[in-house]
């Protein structure tokens, strides 16, 4: 597998405060890899390090192990923060600009184009789309050229609960083409729908980087009730693969060790005379995940 | 470099506010060489005969023009201002200019407008010479074509380092007219005003390329710096390319530096 990003001990300082201190992260080809934290973790700050806008204090990266950092950008789409484009120009005479920066000739415009359809209103200004359409715009002007990477940073932030479902087709649609996707979010079933890597980070600390299945992997979570909640209770802390067991809403979430099987634990249950009348096997989820790593 | 002015030139072409600058421009240039077609028959501060004829009219014209440089800096300071405002700065980076192509692109639109109005004003001489009934002659006068094209990147460069320091375009705009109208007068007539320093201020730099050779404006020749001459002077104008290189070597460590 060959390399897309390599960052190595970046770090980020601001006069009162690291935004981001020794980062480091391999982003192999065809990934989908997720950089997820809280607001103001240094997600943004990191991809605006190493798409060019923010100078680092110390430490590196570089892009398919190029040399010249401003022709390797021209082979990756960005979507920053907001869509940055001329309030009173048309939608194409902007998708033009991105066009002649990134050397892609102006045919690629109506593909994609349509691919975020927006054609039919391609000589619209700008300044006369919604917010949906100026993030789909933007996402558009990322797809010129058939780039190698894409780089969203909350590419469904503000958008309505049908913009985010399109957002996520459409990340999905490119990931399957071969395209390696960098994606930042604080939104974790966005990274957990999407991503097949992810690296965790808080107040600009790496906190966890690997693959997201092992991460959803591993422990198991089963969510019981009985009629006879305190036998239940006591009949499971007997059990010797749960490690956890927590009381909420009238039910117990029991968790088990890697070496737990739920259908041993039910066994057991029957064995001592209790039936139960709810048994859920839950897989961690990010957002259990998540909360672990960063608290 | 032709991706850069295509780029530019779609940006120029679809903002109104440039076209209705040119308009107010190239009417007011028109109307002033008119008026001053009313002192056809004056002699000119060089015994030369008259100053809209063949060849004293390009340095008539450029001088008279030269009135007219707040529009393309107000225009320069709108047109950088729209990339801080849009943040249209930080996405040209990000989709894959270096930062020194970036600042070459910005040079890049004062060198459209100033090829524009410099052939704008040397059409409007030649039709002007034309009229006056005289054989096309261009003469060492001609040269003063180049002056305006040097003082138009001068005021344009200076305004483009304006911007680049404050980023938002109102607040440019008036530290640019506070400055041209207010600050340097006062530090030429007052400061500076017994210092050959004065003829070396940001801005005074570009306005000793030109000069009007009507007989009026010989006490202001006089002050001492320029020689009496049909002539761009060329040591100025390297002083003032050297000033532009300066204004840009400026605006480079600004925008290294700084996070977008």
């Amino acid at each position: 597998m060959s390399s897309i990003l390599s960052i190595s001990n970046l770090v980020k300082k601001y006069p009162s405060l690291f935004a981001v201190s020794n980062l480091s992260l391999e982003v192999e080809k065809g990934s989908v890899y997720g950089i997820l934290g809280p607001n103001g973790s240094g997600k943004t700050t990191t991809l605006g390090v190493i798409l060019g806008v923010i100078n680092q204090t110390s430490g590196s990266y570089s892009w398919f192990d190029n040399k010249n950092i401003a022709e390797s950008r021209k082979e990756i789409g960005s979507l920053l923060e907001t869509p940055n484009f001329y309030h009173y120009m048309s939608a194409w005479d902007n998708l033009r600009i991105t066009a002649k920066i990134k050397n892609v000739p102006e045919t690629d415009i109506q593909r994609v184009a349509s691919l975020v359809e927006l054609d039919q209103r391609l000589t619209d200004k700008f300044r006369t789309f919604s917010l949906g359409m100026k993030q789909r715009l933007a996402i558009g002007a990322a797809l010129l050229g058939n780039p190698k990477v894409l780089v969203l940073d909350e590419p469904t932030n503000g958008l309505d609960p049908q913009g985010i479902v399109e957002i996520r087709e459409l990340i999905r649609k490119i990931s399957k083409e071969g395209v390696t996707i960098l994606l930042a979010s604080h939104a974790l079933d966005e990274v957990e729908k999407v991503c097949s890597h992810v690296c965790v980070i808080k107040n600009g600390k790496q906190l966890f980087q690997g693959n997201v299945n092992e991460v959803l992997s591993g422990e198991n979570m089963i969510e019981l009730s009985a009629d006879n909640m305190e036998n239940l209770k006591s009949t499971l802390s007997t059990f010797p693969t749960v490690i956890d067991i927590k009381e909420e809403n009238n039910k117990l979430t029991v968790k088990l060790n890697d070496a737990g099987q739920p259908i041993e634990l039910n066994k057991h249950l029957v064995k001592n005379g209790i039936i139960v009348n709810h048994f859920v096997i839950r897989t961690k989820n990010l957002e259990e995940f998540f909360l672990e790593t960063t608290s | 470099m032709k991706q850069l002015i295509e780029i530019e030139l779609i940006k120029l072409k679809a903002n109104r506010s440039v076209w209705i600058m040119a308009a107010i421009y190239a009417l007011i240039s028109i109307y002033i060489v008119g008026q001053t077609s009313s002192l056809g028959s004056s002699t000119s501060a060089l015994g030369a005969s008259d100053p809209l004829s063949f060849p004293m009219i390009w340095m008539t014209g450029t001088y008279m023009s030269s009135f007219l440089v707040f529009f393309p800096a107000i225009l320069i300071i709108l047109n950088s201002g729209n990339e801080f405002n849009f943040k249209t700065s930080r996405q040209h980076i990000i989709d894959g200019l270096s930062r020194d192509q970036f600042i070459l692109l910005k040079f890049v639109t004062i060198l459209i407008i100033a090829v524009t109005l410099t052939l704008f004003i040397f059409i409007l001489c030649l039709l002007i010479g034309l009229t006056a009934e005289n054989d096309l002659a261009f003469g060492e006068q001609f040269s003063y074509i180049i002056g305006y094209f040097i003082y138009l990147v001068g005021v344009m460069s200076f305004a483009q380092l304006i911007v680049f320091i404050f980023k938002r375009t109102g607040v440019s705009i008036g530290v640019f007219v506070g400055y041209y109208f207010c600050l340097e007068p006062i530090l030429y007539w007052s400061v500076f005003h017994n210092s050959d320093a004065k003829f070396y201020l940001p801005i005074e730099t570009f306005d000793n390329l030109l000069f009007s050779p009507l007989k009026d404006n010989i006490d202001n020749l006089n002050l001492g710096f320029n020689n009496l001459s049909y002539s761009l002077d060329w040591s100025n104008a390297f002083i003032a390319l050297i000033y532009i290189a300066i204004y840009l070597l400026i605006i480079r460590t600004i925008f290294k530096s700084r996070d977008l």
